[in-house]
């Protein structure tokens, strides 16, 4: 019996995580306290890999679709059925009608094979799917690590971090106690674990947390212990205008302020949910720019949802690659015929009816994936894709660490790791197949415009009489949007999709009580939930799982800032199901 | 004798624990559960291997035994199923198993403790609110919490 130790990727804390392993299986998770990362500390996500790996539902060989079934088939096959199907859309449509797509939740190196693979096709469209979140918030630029936040005696905590991140709730909630008189503050619109932590509690306006970043920015100026020079600007805000679009009052902002100035060690914790912050890049640069003007030992935590989404922006910015939500709005629009789609979910991270029609009527679509989605239920060709753990791979962590591991055993049944077969592929289609040279590079935001920025927030933060706000809300033992975790026993049923919370005021409003199915419908689609009624929230919010795709067919999955999805809420109607 | 208890104050209501006592014991249900009697009072369920046991007390088949170490433990091949334990733990930490004929039971990863190991739920837990220690030393650093209602000391909070 040997343990091997491998990375979960499910979030980018990337926690080392062992296995027993009996010749080449991996037979359980083993819990070991020599582990290097978190001194071995794991959250549910990280216990996943044993089941991950064995999972019934895996696709455990290639599959290839006759007769409108698909049926097993070897690789060789296979791929020469793959590379055949793209030559021919190549030769009808170009090879500019050929979209390649990728997943920020593998290694760099089976990333950097989507590059390779597009320019073998010869195809511009090269596109890496992100969380909503992720993009903005790794555009804004790098964080530190969590020696941030060891013995500082002052965090904010922007997001519920002990449900997206619970491995760094140790250092968080060990900061608060390591003195009396630390201060921990939270914002949130959800009364969320973490804000049950919080010396206070801010529990803002959703979508609003920008806002109340630039009340504490000017609330910090105006103490007099900082670098104004830097943020002249805020000298221009309307701070009783924020406080009221917010619904955090200045003496609050003013009060964390003070705080975060005379910390002798201060940092901030960003973990924005997949939607319900409004410009996370503004939030993340704001929260920069208060560790900036604050002083020394002032740290920004940034945490993306994806494992190796810091990795991924690595690579996308040496090629010239395409946001995601330009190839959703492409295979929308009928742009791309065909698609090659290694391990992404697309259906699944950015559902809409258009988007599931757009995948049905593709000419060609082939799938390395390890199970079956949307996609690879219409897909011509399935190719069986191995887990990241299943061969060696490195990532790039929230805190710009390189973290390597080897493989803990050889692929499961007869799938093979995402590189492999896309070089395999690549040489069934003729091609050079040689890395591309990088073309351009897609700089980070350019110079912030504070104010605009500000006012537009501030514009979208207006709510309509009769709609109420929907946010989204993550799951401690749910990854992202729960295609592969949702398929986990255990966290199926610890952490279930299907329900909607909501305030007992707005219940009482629409008739309605707890257990009640009631409809939700928003501009973009309309669905049926199972209601929760919580003193969590505040009256006019109401929250989804982040990781239930049902949930995410309302918020509106189009391209808005920078051709980058709009990651704030969405705006909704409750009505109570009529019986039939 | 060590046994696992929870740090109130740290406990971040992730399910971890129950997690990797899911996946540390394949055969059964996870033996650490979790309650939320209102979404602010939420807490892990665990097995305190009370000092007077009733579980061990109503076990017609003598199938629920005192270690050496302490530690009260099922045996597999004396347990009937006949769900007598469940009825009678106090705390309802016992729980009928997905398998027949059986119940799951925490032993306190005794296989892992004879390693020199913490249990799995200890060594796993996110938050370092689950620690593996001896009664008396817990007593000595902490407010304990409901040791009047239960008097067996689970769960504590730092003073």
């Amino acid at each position: 019996m040997d343990i091997r130790e491998s990375v979960c990727l499910f979030c980018p804390l990337g926690c080392d995580v062992a296995f027993r392993v009996r010749g080449e299986e991996v037979t359980g998770p083993e819990f070991c306290g020599t582990l290097e990362s978190h001194a071995g500390r794991v959250c549910g996500r990280g216990l996943y890999g044993t089941e991950l790996l064995n999972h019934p539902q895996r696709i455990a060989t290639p599959l290839v679709r006759e007769d409108g079934r698909l049926r097993e088939s070897s690789w060789e096959s296979a791929l020469k059925r793959a590379a055949q199907a793209l030559k021919g859309v190549i030769a009808s449509a170009g090879a500019s009608a050929i979209a390649v797509v990728t997943d920020a939740t593998r290694s760099t190196a089976e990333i950097e094979a989507a590059e390779r693979l597009a320019a073998a096709l010869g195809t511009g469209a090269v596109s890496c799917a992100f969380e909503p979140q992720d993009w903005p918030l790794l555009n804004a630029g790098e964080g530190t690590g969590a020696s941030a936040i060891e013995e500082a005696s002052c965090v904010i905590v922007i997001g519920d971090v002990f449900a997206s991140h619970p491995v760094l709730s140790k250092e968080i909630i060990e900061a608060k106690y390591t003195a009396r008189g630390n201060s921990l503050f939270v914002l949130d619109p959800r009364r969320s674990n973490t804000a049950w932590y919080a010396t206070t509690h801010l529990q803002n306006r959703p979508g609003t947390e920008a806002l109340v970043l630039a009340q504490v920015l000017k609330a910090a100026i105006e103490t007099g212990k900082t670098d104004a020079s830097a943020c002249s600007w805020v000298e221009n805000l309307d701070a009783d205008a924020l406080a009221v679009a917010s619904g955090v009052t200045r003496s609050d902002a003013a009060r964390i302020a003070r705080a975060f100035v005379d910390a002798s060690k201060a940092a901030v914790v960003l973990a924005p949910p997949a939607r319900g912050m409004c410009d996370v890049g503004l939030v993340a640069a704001l929260s920069k720019l208060l560790c900036e003007v604050s002083g020394a030992d002032r740290g920004f935590v940034g945490l993306a949802a994806a494992g190796n989404a810091a990795g991924a922006v690595g690579v996308v910015r040496k090629g010239d690659w395409q946001p995601v939500s330009a190839v959703v709005e492409g295979l929308i629009s009928g742009k791309y015929k065909a698609i090659v789609n290694l391990d992404a979910d697309l259906y699944e991270s950015y559902p809409s009816d258009a988007l599931k029609q757009a995948i049905e009527a593709l000419e060609v679509s082939v799938s390395v994936s390890m199970f079956r989605g949307a996609l690879e239920q219409t897909a011509s060709t399935v190719l069986a894709a191995s887990s990241w753990m299943e061969s060696a791979g490195s990532a790039c962590l929230y805190d710009g660490r390189e973290s390597e591991w080897q493989s803990v055993g050889s692929p499961s049944w007869a799938t093979r790791p995402v590189a492999e077969v896309v070089d395999a592929l690549i040489v069934e289609l003729g091609a050079a197949g040689a890395k591309s040279t990088a073309r351009t590079t897609a700089a980070p935001h350019a110079a912030v415009d504070w104010l605009e920025r500000i006012d537009a927030v501030l514009t979208a933060s207006a709510v309509p009489q009769d709609r109420m706000v929907l946010v989204s809300i993550p799951g401690a033992g749910q990854s992202a949007s729960g295609s592969v975790t949702g398929r986990i026993t255990w966290a199926a049923a610890m952490f279930p999709a299907g329900f909607v919370e909501m305030s007992a005021d707005d219940a009482a409003s629409v008739g309605v009580a707890d257990g009640d199915t009631v409809v939700l419908t928003s501009s973009a689609a309309t669905m049926e939930a199972c209601l929760r009624v919580t003193d969590r929230l505040r009256p006019g919010v109401a929250a989804v799982p982040s990781y239930d795709v049902n949930a995410r067919r309302l918020f509106d999955w189009r391209p808005a800032q920078d051709d980058w999805f709009d990651t704030g809420p969405a705006l909704i109607q409750v009505s109570r199901k009529l019986s039939s | 004798m060590k046994k696992v208890f929870v740090n109130m104050d740290k406990c971040i209501a992730c399910r971890t624990c129950s997690a990797a006592c899911d996946y540390s014991h394949w055969d059964r249900r996870p033996t650490i559960g979790y309650g939320e009697l209102r979404e602010d009072v939420r807490l892990p369920f665990i097995c305190r291997h009370c000092e007077q046991p009733a579980c061990l007390e109503s076990c017609p088949q003598n199938a629920i035994r005192r270690l050496e170490g302490g530690q009260i433990k099922r045996m597999n091949m004396l347990c009937t199923g006949c769900g007598s334990c469940v009825v009678a733990c106090p705390f309802g930490v016992i729980e009928p198993a997905v398998k027949s004929n059986t119940i799951s039971k925490c032993d306190l990863c005794a296989a892992r403790v004879e390693e020199g190991k913490e249990p799995a739920c200890v060594r796993a837990c996110p938050a370092g609110a689950l620690t593996f220690e001896e009664a008396d030393e817990i007593a000595e650093k902490s407010v304990m919490v409901g040791s009047s209602m239960t008097g067996r000391h689970p769960f504590f909070r730092r003073v």
